[in-house]
């Protein structure tokens, strides 16, 4: 038996299995992950390296395994999406711990969560004054999410009556060098209209560019592989072997 | 055509990984006639019960090359210790046949068919 060749064998297996089963679980990011994503997360790349490299049991035990608990969980999401009973059970709900400035010990007591757990999240926050908050919840993944109060919040242009531009999302239209013709449709412009435009940047081919974007105010941003920059800034503070 | 793709492709890649976990139980099968171990090891069998040792030293030596082709086809489904096992059941076999020990035979034969009835199962 050649072990490396059947762990290579295994492992590319593996590697696509779980391509493809983090695909079906979703597209979550770490900060909105419960405890129990987390976990579940674990355990199928746990079991994903044991059907990977476990030569001693047979391959097909660790396949059925990695595929029951990746369905259990996708069962488990669809279930909380269709019935909030369900979702309260297993993911629970948000709790509020701090409600008009004053702390809701009771709450606390009942999530195991103490006032160092607060003033360490609320730090984290940038708020070293309890007095700034007006409401702080515990959500469901531990983050903690809060509200200062009106007098503390940040102003906006609305609250100065200043008129603001119209914003949007960017659209790549080079892309590595690559026209993305697709966009280009999208914003109902040709190539005849990006040469144009490009020639104002100095530009006389597409492959010259690593991104251009056209931006919500009708402007393009465009960055060229060739950089004005020859030396950038060495943000390291020690010299190091290279 | 890229939607076609987009799922053609993981449905592929799964029937491909159940494909190779599940190979083992079909790829034991014999497939070009000499490479049937099962025979190989009732044959073998028969000669020691006969007292034949030369028959028997040339159907281990067959039954050795069988489960040689054999193993590397199921390799990958396969659990490692059972084929070793069976490996080892093999030489054991060897030497006894070659010692003329007809008790030690016969148990290296029994302990490799269990083996053998146990892999990818």
């Amino acid at each position: 038996m050649n072990e490396g060749l059947v762990a290579f064998v295994r492992s590319i297996i593996a590697f696509f299995l779980l391509l493809i089963y983090a695909r079906f679980l979703g597209k979550k990011q770490i900060s909105q992950l419960t405890l129990f994503d987390y976990v579940l997360g674990i355990t199928i790349g746990s079991m994903a390296a044991s059907l990977s490299i476990d030569l001693s049991s047979r391959m097909w035990p660790h396949w059925v395994a990695l595929t029951t608990w990746t369905a259990a969980g996708l069962a488990i999401d669809f279930l909380t999406t269709k019935s909030k009973f369900a979702a309260k059970c297993i993911e629970g709900e948000p709790t509020i711990i701090i409600m008009n400035g004053v702390i809701l010990e009771d709450n606390m007591r009942k999530l195991r969560y103490d006032a160092s757990n607060l003033l360490q999240q609320l730090r984290s926050k940038d708020i070293f004054d309890l007095s700034e908050v007006h409401f702080a919840v515990l959500e469901p993944n531990g983050e903690l999410s809060v509200l200062k109060k009106p007098e503390l919040q940040p102003v906006t242009p609305k609250d100065m009556n200043i008129p603001v531009p119209k914003t949007g999302l960017g659209i790549e239209l080079i892309y590595d060098g690559i026209v993305v013709d697709l966009n280009l449709k999208q914003i109902n412009r040709d190539h005849y209209w990006l040469m144009s435009e490009l020639k104002k940047f100095g530009v006389k081919d597409p492959s010259e560019v690593f991104l251009a974007t056209y931006e919500a105010s009708g402007s393009l941003y465009v960055d060229k592989y060739k950089d004005r920059i020859k030396k950038p800034i060495i943000v390291g503070d020690f010299k190091g072997p290279y | 055509m890229r939607k076609f793709f987009v799922i053609f492709a993981p449905i592929v890649i799964i029937a491909i990984s159940i494909i190779v976990a599940l190979s083992g139980t079909f790829l034991k099968k014999p497939m070009k006639g000499w490479d049937n171990v099962p025979e190989h090891m009732e044959i073998t069998t028969k000669a020691i019960m006969a007292d034949d040792w030369a028959l028997a030293e040339l159907s281990e030596s067959k039954l050795e090359t069988a489960w040689k082709t054999v193993i590397k086809r199921i390799q990958f489904s396969g659990e490692r210790d059972e084929m070793h096992e069976l490996t080892v059941s093999i030489f054991r076999l060897k030497a006894s046949i070659t010692s003329k020990d007809k008790s030690s035979a016969l148990m290296e034969l029994s302990e490799a068919r269990e083996h053998w009835d146990g892999l990818c199962k």
